[in-house]
């Protein structure tokens, strides 16, 4: 849950990137780590295996002037995609405040998305969270790579719940779509948290800067 | 999506305690924070500990701690109080306050790690306290009132 601190004026939010093994979790956050200035960010850290795979989860810390008067501080955290990961998987979600859903857009593991989903889905039960009651959205990744599905029938897919999400294209490798996606769920985090706060002011969150830009291209 | 706020004066005696922590124990930094891996409040002795390494330190201790807490379940004992490490010259020192809270202690040569251990021993019900005050409280209960606005665009 989002943590205020009325002395130091800060708010903290946590945000965990989900999905299948491979599907470039880990990418987004490489690539926003080399693309956000020095500033902004701190220090990115992956507990991977020797092959390169998160072994426990990746984190990337952000900083945000986006509320005024206060400091927002976004935590970025990967989990991993095996299969076996699972508890690690659960408690990586501890007190999630948004969730991007990082799905593979490769035909040849396009089964990997819907496990993934409702393993999601089954790891928030265990906390009595729904998935439809955190802010969440969807990256299609590997767009940039052949033999991949449609936009649409990923959507048609994974984006079946009550209310329909906001999915991105994403080549995470090139940086396509990393940061539409992450000022997107950090401006429907932030959002969520001011109607929480009983302050609806969504309009202004729409109109409102980038949570954080890039350098790189 | 529930939110969880201290209040200024919260944050004021809780600042207090780790500061006591720090000069007591001779810590190099010491940082209060959620399972959740929010940071709740920290200080540090040292300038070479920066806000934003203390946050990657804290994002493993509380992995590390967490994974405690679970191999702890599985042969049968609730938790683990604390988990401690030691290299030659500085370690660091986990201390569970309650199911959602830990102290993160770093320390160098000069900590006495018996001290330090019995010390955070009778500071943590003081910070337990603070945080059973602090429960379901809001942004709105601890002081914002209407002070949340987003920076609209500067264009705009």
């Amino acid at each position: 849950m989002p943590f205020v601190n009325m002395g130091k004026k800060e708010i903290n939010f946590k945000i965990v990137y989900y999905g299948p093994p491979m599907s470039g979790k880990t990418t987004n956050l490489e690539y926003l780590h080399t693309a956000i200035p020095d500033e902004q960010r701190g220090d990115m850290t992956m507990l991977a295996t020797q092959q390169d795979r998160t072994l426990y989860f990746d984190f990337l810390p952000l900083e945000s002037n986006a509320i005024k008067g206060f400091t927002s501080r976004f935590q970025l955290f990967t989990v991993p995609g095996q299969a076996i990961y699972n508890q690690t998987r659960k408690i990586v979600l501890t007190g999630v405040d948004g969730l991007v859903f990082v799905a593979d857009s490769q035909w040849s593991v396009m089964e990997q998305n819907p496990i993934s989903f409702q393993n999601l889905k089954d790891n928030l039960a265990t906390y009595n969270r729904k998935l439809e009651e955190v802010p969440y959205l969807l990256q299609f990744n590997k767009r940039d790579l052949p033999d991949i599905a449609p936009m649409e029938y990923l959507d048609f897919m994974l984006n079946q719940g009550s209310v329909s999400v906001p999915s991105f294209e994403g080549a995470a490798v090139e940086g396509i779509g990393v940061f539409e996606t992450l000022n997107t769920i950090c401006k429907t985090v932030m959002a969520q948290f001011i109607k929480d706060n009983n302050m609806d002011i969504n309009r202004d969150v729409k109109r409102s800067n980038p949570v954080v830009e890039g350098s790189a291209s | 999506m529930t939110t969880q706020a201290l209040t200024t004066e919260q944050n004021e005696t809780i600042d207090g305690l780790i500061q006591s922590i720090l000069d007591e124990c001779n810590a190099s930094a010491v940082a209060v924070c959620g399972l959740d891996g929010n940071i709740l409040a920290e200080k540090s002795g040292v300038a070479s500990v920066a806000d934003f390494s203390l946050a990657n330190i804290v994002a493993l201790a509380i992995g590390s701690f967490s994974t405690t807490k679970e191999l702890a379940h599985l042969i049968g004992e609730s938790s683990f109080k604390s988990v401690f490490q030691k290299g030659k010259k500085t370690g660091i020192l986990i201390y569970e306050l309650n199911d959602e809270f830990i102290i993160i202690m770093l320390f160098g040569e000069k900590t006495t790690e018996g001290l330090a251990r019995l010390y955070l021993k009778s500071i943590a019900p003081k910070i337990e306290a603070v945080l059973d005050d602090a429960e379901g409280q809001t942004a709105g209960t601890a002081g914002a009132g209407a002070a949340f606005e987003i920076k609209k665009k500067e264009n705009a």
